[in-house]
């Protein structure tokens, strides 16, 4: 069921300032993760991204997942550290029509007359959570306080 | 009250779902099998038919319209096709499908266009979108549309509307629908391509940012020349030539569908031209049944020779650049056909495992019953067969490390198990 992500992982993946990264499985199980610059998020709420390499591993990823209905992850990176990681099933592979030549012809403007594209991706988001390391701790130190290493907690004249 | 359906008063059996596992049961039993190719081959088996409140959907100035339709669709744009979520295409034509199983449905549900089969959604489906050069002229007068026909990746030079096999009685494939509607173009202007049409439209085409990524030349069969099938070459090297003219590179990613070429022949073909790759079609994985179904071909050229012309074809493009296909079904035809669908697969993997072993490349056309053909009125074999026949071609070519990029999903998108080697 597709999620409305929030003002901050939104905004993470429409800035041009952070790294993006898409992690998929495919036949064999065996993951892959790639950086994916075009990677955005469309007005409709829906992840977005252009492949540009017909044979590449990520897009047969995508087509399995597409095809057995498995999920992709999507994570953002900022300078920062501020991360999200967004997971969703990828839902079309835009290959041909009016949007599709609109993409190509602005992908040649982005990387120059040699680069060629394959297919818009698109894949509602279904889960996120934020992934910066400062927010991750807080989260565990609520979920599971005791799964920490003793020595952390020793008094501080015994340490 | 007239079942729209069916505008051809095609006997249906009203029992065959009771007959046959259905789409869900064989989705679910082949679970390593994409349930979107089930749906391609599904479709293309028993064919669609469009409601009104889909076909209120289309709009000629951007879709592909059909260049015929059935009178129940007067007045109205037919799509040509459709195209799947993944980007696969269903090669089916609601004008020439005809079957006597229930055709899918094309409707709108919650506002997007759907194939649906007893008022049960399967998939989402979308129109083809048409070039720019289909609405362009010839300073002949040709419209462009007539010179090149078009897919949604790919566009095709129909070389001869005349097959040779049909001038003598009772030689055309059986299976065929072109040739017995080629008669009429017999000495007319457009039995051949017009070589200064394709030159004109070649040049409006390239101007297409993203539109295309290979082409296929396919026609009739044409057995004159100082050789059998020495016109037919030529005619395809003068093609291939013209085609070559718009691209800076010496090759371009193009596709030869022929009568099976002999090897001086293929050489002249790879020499002279810009092609990248060539397939002929041996049709039917079995002589015998070969010989009854193409009796034509049988004659010009006898199975064991079209399969050496295959081999030879391999030496000369390179494995991966060479395929042949069969129009899978016809081999369980009545009545000299195989008897039993298991038999039928035995053979068509043992002949496929055969070819494979020598680099040629496997690809199945699932066949459609054409309206005009010798075999009208026969029935398709079982969702079942297509599929386990789609696995076991691409389990071959996976085995043999036949690549199949020449005829892809974006190439062609006729080919179930072509398709499915994307993952
Ligand atoms: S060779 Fe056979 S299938 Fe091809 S056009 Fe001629 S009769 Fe038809």
């Amino acid at each position: 069921m597709a999620i409305v992500l929030t003002k901050k992982a939104a905004a993470a993946l429409r800035s041009p300032e952070t790294v993006k990264l898409i992690a998929t499985v495919g036949k064999e199980g065996e993951p892959h993760v790639a950086v994916k610059d075009t990677l955005t998020l469309l007005p409709d709420g829906t992840i977005a991204f252009y492949e540009l390499i017909e044979t590449s591993k990520t897009q047969k990823n995508l087509v399995y997942s597409l095809w057995f209905s498995k999920r992709v992850s999507v994570l953002t990176v900022a300078r920062d550290g501020e991360s999200h990681l967004i997971k969703g099933v990828p839902y079309r592979a835009v290959t041909a029509g009016g949007a599709f030549l609109e993409a190509y012809e602005d992908v040649q403007k982005r990387y120059g007359p040699d680069a060629d594209l394959s297919a818009i991706w698109l894949i509602p988001p279904e889960w996120e959570r934020e992934n910066t390391l400062a927010v991750r701790r807080a989260e565990e130190e609520i979920a599971h306080p005791y799964e920490i290493h003793m020595d952390r907690i020793a008094k501080e004249a015994l340490r | 009250m007239a079942d729209k359906t069916n505008p051809r008063k095609i006997e249906r059996d009203p029992n065959w779902r009771k007959k046959e596992e259905s789409f869900a049961e064989i989705t679910k039993k082949y679970e390593t099998v994409s349930p979107f190719i089930i749906a391609q081959i599904d479709v293309q088996r028993r064919g669609v038919f469009y409601t009104d409140a889909a076909l209120d959907r289309v709009d000629p100035s951007i879709h592909q319209i059909s260049k015929s339709a059935f009178a129940v669709y007067e007045g109205r744009g037919v799509p040509t096709s459709l195209l799947l979520r993944d980007g696969t295409s269903i090669i089916v034509s609601e004008t020439s499908t005809q079957t006597p199983r229930d055709p899918y449905t094309v409707d709108v549900v919650d506002g997007k266009l759907m194939l649906t089969d007893e008022d049960r959604v399967v998939e989402e489906v979308f129109f083809w979108e048409k070039p720019k050069f289909f609405e362009k002229t010839t300073s002949r007068g040709t419209p462009m549309c007539e010179v090149l026909d078009a897919r949604p990746q790919r566009f095709s030079v129909a070389m001869s509307n005349y097959c040779h096999f049909w001038t003598k009685p009772g030689h055309g494939c059986k299976y065929c629908g072109i040739g017995a509607g080629g008669v009429k173009f017999k000495g007319t202007d457009e039995e051949r391509v017009h070589l200064g049409d394709l030159r004109e439209t070649m040049r409006e085409l390239v101007k297409e940012k993203g539109r295309f990524v290979g082409v296929i030349l396919t026609g009739g069969s044409i057995i004159s020349g100082s050789e059998p099938f020495e016109d037919e070459l030529n005619g395809y090297i003068d093609a291939l030539k013209a085609l070559g003219e718009v691209f800076e590179t010496r090759r371009f990613p193009s596709q030869v569908n022929s009568t099976a070429f002999t090897r001086r022949q293929l050489e002249r073909l790879y020499n002279e031209t810009g092609i990248t790759c060539y397939t002929t079609d041996l049709e039917v994985f079995h002589e015998a049944i070969y010989e009854w179904v193409c009796p034509g071909k049988a004659a010009s050229i006898p199975y064991g020779e079209w399969k050496r012309r295959l081999y030879a074809a391999v030496e000369i493009f390179g494995k991966g650049q060479v395929n042949t296909g069969i129009v899978s079904g016809v081999e369980l035809a009545e009545p000299n056909g195989f008897k039993s669908e298991d038999e039928a697969l035995r053979v068509d993997l043992e002949e496929a495992e055969d070819l494979a072993s020598h680099g040629v490349g496997l690809k199945h056309d699932v066949w459609h019953v054409v309206p005009g053909s010798i075999f009208w009125n026969r029935t398709t074999p079982s969702l079942d067969y297509y599929v386990r026949l789609t696995k076991g071609f691409y389990d071959i070519m996976q085995k043999y490390g036949i690549p199949s990029h020449m005829d892809s999903y974006r190439k062609c998108g006729m080919h179930p198990n072509v398709n499915h080697d994307r993952i």
